[in-house]
């Protein structure tokens, strides 16, 4: 399958929240990187049709995915950031429910792989009203898989998930990216690095950059620096960027910052990873579980 | 759509408007019934017994008249008004009603239908010949005596037989109005939860992006409503026909429905079971109504309150304008606007009985239509008409920019 987005782009009255992007998506894992309002799911959106580009056009495998309808959904998976479920329905009913309407005949046996996958299958028959946040949300992604999707978009997949979940997580669309598209949005930035094939950075409703991690951690070789300080050092320094991370061990303080000049005499340039990648990109933080 | 009534009543509140509308469509008729029950049935008991007892002894209609005729006057020369021993019935009294009621049955049937029948025949024929006579042709006054010519001139299969008693108190027991504004606020609710719960619980985003999220969704919600207010209101005419069976004596469903003195000018052939089909069938017409009108109102509007308010006015508010002029129908203008609001407004199919007790006919375009003929047909188009718009509306969520 080959999904490709000519000059979409997107406004919400004044607001522009998509400029006009291209973007290429073939077999492989997508990650969408980009702090809140950058338009990530605005972007989600589009791709799975819950909005209309202002302008341009989505094709997948050449044809406008308006015109395929039903054809087109039928090959898609889709996690929303904040699922809704009926409360008054069981995890198995929920997912009982959307095998129909995505068209699965006897589901039975998917729901229970699935079930077991996500690590609901003692809580199946719980009504989802008494389901935790993390609960509902790895119900979403068991929802989301339903039906072997060839395009799963997954939007925020690991919020609310606690570190073994979201581990597990990873885990699942390691497994089951082969053979695939999948996109996922998120602002933790680990998530992208452990499976991403791809990452794209969306700043204010624009790319501004797209490629694999290793180019994109390539780009920046030679801006990343650690430098050994003392605490009175780093407070100044962390007071005048905002872009800076404290490495603390039992007897010493480093700085890492990323900058196109050293930003110490005796600071040492250090092997870039996404984090800095995002940090470079970004101007902010993009730690595990953080709102930058 | 098993799914579908699952979300539906998934809410204690829907559990809990289901129970008030049954206990409301239950209330006023046990609550009418309760004090005349035993005089009711033992009332229909002797009416039946008395048919029986003449059916035997006069074969012939015209003697069975004369018969009971001098049976009457014969209880009315005595003191009837005492308890004093019957002969049919335990009292004199109860003698008297079950002759006086069986008499004026055959005498309907036997003089006063044929009688009136033909005396509307020759006026319209005499009509027809004046305006013959003088050149001025009015094509819709024309078309429309001959076609009453044509209903009424027909031999009904009446028969001398009993067809229940006080016909008139089932109407007021069963079809009293205060239950439909109910059940109509009761679908206006159900629709517009069921068309926005959805969107209420997130769930549309992952809905909308499945496979069969459009056409067939939303005909599994529209079909899950339209089999709610079906077993309702089967649940209401099991409950209707129940109660006029066994307390008022309701029998005879294969006769026609001219047996019935209320419809002695109905100009169709239907029978009695009929008129209870036909009746029912308008009113789950009326339902399905309201339930596309609201489907079109929720996905436009998508806000449960906005679109239940105006659900309600629009549903509801028809039945209070259709009332308000059904009791105003002393005055003339009055009267003109209730017969174009039977046409028009499908909330009148609620009342099955007022198109079918005269000759009732509108004029379009020179031809004289039956105005339950014209607001069944508007009824069905407008339906039509709202379930498209609602499901173009459905599948367009994804261009609305709620995402």
């Amino acid at each position: 399958m080959k999904l490709e987005c000519k000059g979409i782009s997107k406004a919400y009255g004044k607001k522009q929240a998509l400029a006009p992007l291209e973007l290429t998506f073939t077999e492989g894992i997508y990650g969408l990187l980009g702090p809140n309002g950058a338009g990530k799911t605005t972007l989600m959106h589009l791709l799975v049709g819950l909005l209309a580009p202002d302008s341009g056009e989505i094709l997948a495998d050449g044809m406008e995915i308006g015109k395929l309808g039903a054809t087109y959904r039928a090959k898609l998976g889709f996690l929303p950031q904040e699922p809704g479920f009926y409360p008054g329905f069981t995890g198995e009913e929920i997912l009982r429910y959307f095998a129909k309407l995505k068209g699965i005949h006897q589901p039975q046996k998917k729901i229970a792989t699935l079930l077991e996958l996500v690590n609901l299958t003692d809580d199946r028959k719980k009504k989802v009203g008494q389901y935790s946040g993390g609960m509902k949300r790895r119900l979403g992604i068991a929802t989301a898989l339903l039906g072997d999707p060839a395009l799963l978009i997954l939007d925020e997949p690991t919020a609310g998930l606690d570190p073994k979940e979201r581990m597990r997580f990873r885990n699942i669309i390691g497994q089951i990216g082969f053979g695939k598209i999948v996109i996922l949005a998120t602002h933790i930035v680990s998530d992208v690095e452990c499976i991403s094939d791809h990452c794209i950075l969306l700043k204010e409703g624009h790319c501004i950059g797209a490629d694999t991690a290793d180019a994109l951690k390539e780009n920046i070789r030679g801006k990343v620096w650690n430098t050994p300080s003392d605490e009175t050092e780093a407070e100044r320094y962390v007071m005048e960027h905002a872009c800076a991370n404290l490495i603390k061990s039992d007897t010493t303080l480093m700085i890492r910052s990323v900058s196109d000049a050293p930003p110490f005499p005796h600071s040492v340039a250090a092997e870039p990873n996404l984090e800095d990648v995002y940090l470079y990109y970004f101007n902010q933080s993009g730690r595990d579980g953080e709102s930058p | 759509m098993l799914y579908e009534l699952k979300k539906l009543f998934s809410a204690k509140l829907v559990w809990g408007l289901l129970a008030l509308n049954l206990l409301y469509m239950l209330f006023i008729p046990f609550q009418g019934l309760r004090h005349n029950y035993r005089d009711h049935i033992q009332s229909v008991k002797t009416q039946q017994k008395l048919y029986t007892q003449m059916q035997a002894a006069y074969p012939q209609p015209q003697a069975m008249q004369d018969a009971l005729e001098q049976e009457l006057l014969r209880i009315q020369q005595q003191d009837w008004t005492t308890d004093a021993p019957g002969i049919y019935g335990e009292t004199l009294r109860q003698d008297f009603f079950a002759v006086n009621g069986v008499y004026e049955h055959v005498r309907y049937l036997v003089t006063q239908v044929p009688h009136n029948r033909s005396k509307i025949i020759k006026e319209m024929l005499y009509d027809m010949s004046q305006a013959d006579q003088s050149g001025e042709q009015d094509w819709f006054t024309e078309r429309s005596n001959a076609l009453a010519i044509k209903q009424y001139n027909r031999i009904l299969p009446l028969e001398l037989v009993s067809t229940g008693i006080h016909e008139g108190t089932q109407y007021i027991l069963f079809n009293y109005t205060m239950w439909e504004y109910l059940m109509l606020a009761f679908l206006v609710l159900m629709t517009v939860r069921m068309f926005t719960m959805d969107l209420i619980s997130g769930a549309y985003q992952m809905i909308h992006t499945s496979k069969h999220a459009e056409k067939s969704l939303f005909f599994r919600k529209f079909g899950a409503l339209a089999l709610v207010a079906l077993l309702i209101l089967l649940f209401h005419l099991g409950v209707e026909l129940i109660a006029n069976c066994t307390i008022l004596g309701l029998s005879g469903f294969h006769l026609p429905l001219q047996q019935l003195e209320t419809f002695e000018m109905c100009p169709y052939f239907i029978t009695i079971g009929g008129f209870y089909v036909l009746k029912t069938a308008m009113k789950y017409l009326a339902y399905l109504w309201v339930i596309g009108l609201t489907a079109w109102i929720a996905s436009v509007l998508r806000k449960p309150l906005t679109a239940g308010g105006l659900g309600l006015l629009l549903s509801c508010g028809g039945l209070v304008v259709h009332m308000v002029f059904y009791l105003r129908q002393t005055n003339v203008t009055a009267r003109k606007i209730y017969r174009v609001l039977r046409m028009l407004l499908p909330q009148g199919l609620l009342n099955a009985r007022e198109y079918l007790q005269t000759f009732d006919v509108a004029n379009v375009l020179q031809y004289p239509v039956g105005r339950l003929q014209l607001c069944c047909g508007i009824t069905i188009c407008s339906s039509i008409l709202f379930i498209m718009l609602a499901y173009g509306r459905w599948c367009r969520i994804e261009r609305r920019g709620y995402a």
